[in-house]
């Protein structure tokens, strides 16, 4: 009889712990995804951040952009050029 | 039986009574139930995603992007939050550039969802965050960007909706790669707590495959230049239209491909339908007197002619089934030599060349030189031009193949029919792709193809310097740079108008390549329908050497004497 209470405690005993040990890795697992979540925000947010940033860079550098505000600011083509290259040989073949 | 015995058989059925009716309401809901409940269930706490795949860029030679993406806003309101409609309005009209009274009918619909504007930029939505409107929201989309607005936009093309309203590329790079460059997307299936924040060891994922990234061969550096040049000449000549082709004639590679009108695919919609079709591939047209020198390599090719064969029926206008064809200029050279023919771009010349080559054999190097059938550009809407049946030739077909007209091709059917004399007689495979790159990595490289050997390096060799002295001493001799040689060849085609050619209107050219003994670039220009003169030597040649002046800097081509 006695064994029997014993055993009765004990199983009583480890289902407490268990359940206590569930609760923890529970709780863990939720504040994990809520800070999985924050985290996931916060690249969202950089790569938008990234993305427009990289795009205005490629507006800014293009030969239309460049062209364009060259010609605002005065510039022209230049006409002239010179060859510093010395001449070929003068039998030209394939 | 005694009462308390009978009392106790009765509790017992009654308990297994109720315990079958809570097995059989168990088996109901968990079995014939279960399926449907378990959907619900999922639907109240899970909740799936797409994963958008990226559409690929396409870069230029350089790797400058001349599409890629970008992030557009779409902004919306909730009406029921919004007590002051009016001031709402009011301070987002400048913003969103729509009127009032559009903005404050959409504010007054009995909705929670109100779409406001679409394909806002981020510097719209900074300004509209800053007036800190309760009941206003953003949605973010992906748009194509195009970098360089309207450059090359005939061979990029544009992205555009299906009728499912997916995005779907049209003409040019867009078009043809569409499969390549949209990818496919992906899902992510999340469960969601109570508060509904994701379940992490419970997340199921459908990879998104983004798309692949094409790299051009066009320069970007060309490309400027010839549109600019060609820009400049229509404004001069007063064309109607124009373009302007320039090629690598040793693989096929194209450089630069420009015409105008052009449009810009960041706004397409904005610009007519028939400004999206790129005509260097799409229109056909008769060539006139550039197209001598494919026909004239034919005959020195087959052996019937030589550079110093001369004509015995040049001394005045050729007369041929009721048709007179006379020279451009109506002027005669009796026994004038096959080079002088071209020289002086003599039509009747032509015929005597034309006579001697004789029908099957122009039809045969038609053929060789690709003429009638597609080039097999990786560009979308490419057509091919007009050769009629061998049994729909008369003889005045015949002869008035010889220089170009009766017959119709593509502009790049003929400048890569031009690059076989410029780099030994081979007809390349024209291409604007040379690289793709995976969405793991991998680089496919796209080699030049040779597909066919149109004529030999000895005919090659000998048109090359027929072609350079043309171009010294023909009609467009004028505007040539002194110090570098250059093999071309004026054209002036008059235009076929409602069954007979109208003699003021022509596609003036000028077809050619450099340096002629070791050639880089090869340039096809064409106006249509020049005002201030119908030649070609007067104003496509001018355009041409213009754009030469500025390609030989840039690519430290040096002069040679």
């Amino acid at each position: 009889m006695r064994k029997v209470n014993y055993i009765a405690i004990l199983l009583f005993v480890t289902a407490l712990f268990l359940e206590i040990v569930n609760i923890f890795v529970s709780n863990r697992v939720t504040t994990s995804s809520i800070h999985a979540t924050q985290l996931q925000s916060q690249i969202s947010q950089l790569d938008e951040l990234n993305q427009n940033l990289r795009s205005q860079i490629l507006t800014y550098t293009s030969f239309d952009t460049i062209a364009s505000r060259a010609a605002t600011l005065g510039f022209t083509e230049s006409t002239n050029s010179i060859s510093i290259d010395s001449p070929l040989e003068v039998a030209a073949s394939r | 039986m005694s009462k308390s015995r009978k009392r106790q058989s009765v509790i017992i059925i009654i308990f297994l009574a109720v315990y079958v009716v809570i097995v059989a309401r168990l088996f109901y809901w968990e079995v014939i139930r279960g399926p449907d409940l378990k959907k619900i269930g999922e639907a109240q706490s899970s909740d799936s995603i797409t994963l958008q795949a990226k559409r690929g860029d396409i870069l230029a030679s350089d790797g400058f992007p001349l599409a890629t993406n970008t992030l557009s806003y779409w902004l919306y309101a909730n009406p029921k939050l919004i007590s002051n409609k009016q001031q709402y309005a009011q301070e987002l009209s400048p913003l969103i550039k729509k009127n009032v009274s559009s903005i404050s009918a959409a504010l007054n619909q009995n909705l929670f969802w109100v779409s406001l504007a679409r394909n806002l930029n981020s510097n719209a939505k900074t300004e509209i965050e800053k007036l800190n409107l309760k009941g206003v929201g953003f949605e973010t989309e992906s748009q194509r960007l195009y970098p360089e607005a309207s450059l090359a936009a005939k061979l990029v093309g544009f992205v555009g909706k299906d009728i499912n309203g997916n995005s779907k590329g049209y003409f040019g790079v867009e078009g043809y790669y569409n499969d390549q460059l949209q990818g496919r997307d992906g899902r992510r299936y999340v469960v969601k707590d109570a508060l509904g924040n994701p379940v992490i060891n419970d997340i199921r994922e459908e990879q998104k495959i983004d798309g692949r990234t094409v790299q051009l061969t066009i320069d970007r550096t060309i490309q400027f230049i010839a549109e600019r040049k060609l820009e400049e000449g229509i404004e001069k000549y007063g064309a109607a239209s124009g373009s302007v082709l320039i090629m690598d004639p040793n693989t096929g590679k194209v450089l630069a491909m420009a015409s105008f009108p052009n449009f810009d695919p960041q706004h397409y919609w904005d610009f007519p339908t028939s400004s999206y079709d790129n005509p260097i591939i799409s229109s056909v047209y008769e060539p006139g007197s550039t197209f001598k020198v494919l026909v004239m390599s034919a005959a020195i090719d087959k052996g019937l002619l030589t550079p110093q064969t001369r004509c015995n029926i040049c001394a005045g206008p050729v007369k041929i089934d009721g048709y007179e064809i006379k020279t451009w200029d109506d002027k005669y050279f009796p026994n004038t030599t096959m080079n002088e023919v071209i020289q002086h771009s003599d039509n009747t010349g032509m015929v005597f060349v034309a006579r001697k080559l004789g029908l099957t054999n122009m039809l045969d190097y038609f053929n060789r030189f690709g003429l009638g059938e597609l080039t097999g550009i990786d560009l979308q809407g490419e057509t091919t031009g007009i050769i009629r049946d061998k049994n729909d030739w008369h003889a005045i077909d015949l002869a008035t193949a010889g220089f170009g007209q009766g017959i119709s091709v593509t502009p790049l059917q003929l400048l890569n029919g031009v690059n076989a004399i410029a780099n030994g007689g081979k007809i390349m495979k024209p291409y604007v792709v040379q690289k793709i790159y995976t969405d793991t990595g991998n680089v496919i490289n796209i080699s030049p193809q040779v597909k066919d050997q149109a004529i030999s390096e000895t005919t090659s060799q000998i048109m090359t310097w027929v072609m350079v002295n043309a171009a010294e001493n023909g009609e467009s001799s004028f505007v040539n740079i002194k110090g570098l040689l250059v093999a071309g060849k004026t054209g002036t085609a008059q235009i076929p108008v409602a069954g007979h050619y109208d003699p003021t209107q022509t596609n003036a050219s000028f077809v050619g390549f450099f340096p002629a003994d070791h050639p880089k670039i090869s340039m096809l220009v064409i106006l249509n329908k020049p005002k201030t003169s119908i030649y070609g030597a007067e104003t496509a040649a001018p355009i041409f050497f213009n754009i030469t002046k500025e390609l030989i800097n840039y690519l430290n081509i040096p002069l040679t004497y």
